[in-house]
């Protein structure tokens, strides 16, 4: 395995997980953009490999990204790509990046955000969430009290920050398990077309 | 002290749970299949796996829970699972569980730190692809786990007797079975 982020067209390192996909939807869709020869989210081949535990994987993340709360889909998904990038998976920066975008209508100001956050656009009560899920990623063992006054005393309730806690935790979970098999970042158009789809959508398939 | 309002009733990860149910539900199916379905990695190694990270993650109750399921699963062995964590490499499981725990390690620190000399390792140690796949999986998902229980300052007991029954729960009845 290498270090690189990025490994565009390349097969996963593991590869029997490419070899034997479990019937159901998303060895479908594989099998449907291969005969388009068209690029896929190789996120599909996990999915498809360990269906009956990626069945309740997608359940449990449609419910944290898409729950109503008092914290806008939008805003996790930011959370989402703001975690992945401080994790370094490119993969999930661009596929959440590019949902964040497309749900709060500016993919500038998303990756404005994860590249110098202190200096983006977005209001304080939002960078002061994303700071909290850079202390929950990096920061572990020392996250505290404090760190919880700072977000609420921004103005944010009990739910959205349960919401924002386990959005960061699910994706410190998704970008170790991306970056040690080895899923390759997609074209930009891939990833916005991705994000359409996952904004509209959302992530139950089957 | 909890972050939030969890629920006061239960203590632990239940509590988080409880704060949103319908959220929280498939964690539990989630934790079930992962660690107590079909697998030629065994109940206890897998646990094994889950007490190693969230030690490295400094989770106490996920630490504390997963040892003593770990344990029951080994006939209460607790000084094998305490052996993982103390030092897997010295501790008396077999070679290939000692290669697939340096890969949890380093998921643990981040999927980028994983070689192909890792994987080759678990491979001459007679793990199979599957068996590499899912202690990442495992790993990673207590990287989601212990962040979730500690992010949100669960309360966490301290008494062995509280871990030693919930482990022989963890064990015995899983995940999802409902609580007497």
């Amino acid at each position: 395995m290498t270090t690189a982020p990025t490994r565009p067209g390349k097969t996963l390192y593991l590869p029997d997980v490419e070899a034997n996909p479990q019937p159901g939807v998303y060895r479908d869709l594989i099998e449907a953009a291969k005969s388009r020869s068209g690029e896929y989210s190789k996120i599909w081949d996990l999915f498809a490999y360990r269906q009956d535990v990626t069945t309740h994987l997608a359940r449990f993340t449609h419910g944290v990204l898409r729950a109503p709360a008092s914290i806008s889909p939008g805003l996790r998904e930011l959370i989402a790509a703001y975690t992945s990038y401080r994790n370094e998976c490119g993969f999930c920066t661009h596929a959440h990046a590019a949902t964040a975008g497309e749900l709060l209508g500016s993919e500038e100001l998303v990756w404005s955000a994860l590249r110098d956050l202190e200096a983006s656009p977005l209001d304080e009560k939002t960078k002061s969430l994303l700071r909290f899920a850079g202390r929950m990623t990096n920061g572990l063992p020392s996250v505290c009290a404090g760190d919880i006054d700072a977000v609420r005393a921004a103005g944010w309730d009990d739910e959205a920050i349960y919401y924002a806690i386990t959005t960061c935790a699910l994706f410190n979970f998704y970008n170790r398990w991306i970056t040690a098999t080895g899923v390759p970042v997609m074209s930009p158009d891939a990833h916005r077309a991705q994000g359409r789809q996952l904004a509209s959508r959302g992530y139950i398939r089957d | 002290m909890p972050h939030i309002a969890l629920p006061g009733n239960v203590a632990g990860i239940r509590s988080a749970f409880a704060f949103r149910p319908e959220t929280a539900r498939p964690l539990t199916e989630l934790a079930e299949v992962l660690l107590r379905g079909p697998n030629s990695l065994t109940s206890g190694e897998r646990e094994s796996i889950a007490a190693f990270v969230s030690s490295l993650n400094e989770c106490r109750f996920c630490h504390a829970s997963h040892r003593a399921a770990a344990a029951h699963h080994l006939e209460c062995r607790y000084e094998v699972v305490d052996a993982v964590t103390a030092d897997y490499q010295s501790a008396p499981v077999s070679p290939k569980l000692k290669a697939l725990l340096a890969i949890a390690a380093k998921v643990q620190r981040s999927g980028r730190e994983v070689t192909a000399a890792d994987v080759e390792d678990a491979r001459a140690c007679g793990a199979t692809d599957i068996e590499i796949h899912d202690t990442v999986l495992i790993a990673a998902a207590f990287c989601m786990f212990n962040r979730y229980v500690d992010g949100l300052a669960v309360v966490t007991p301290t008494e062995h007797e509280v871990y030693h029954a919930m482990g022989e729960r963890m064990a015995r009845q899983g995940y999802v079975a409902p609580r007497a």
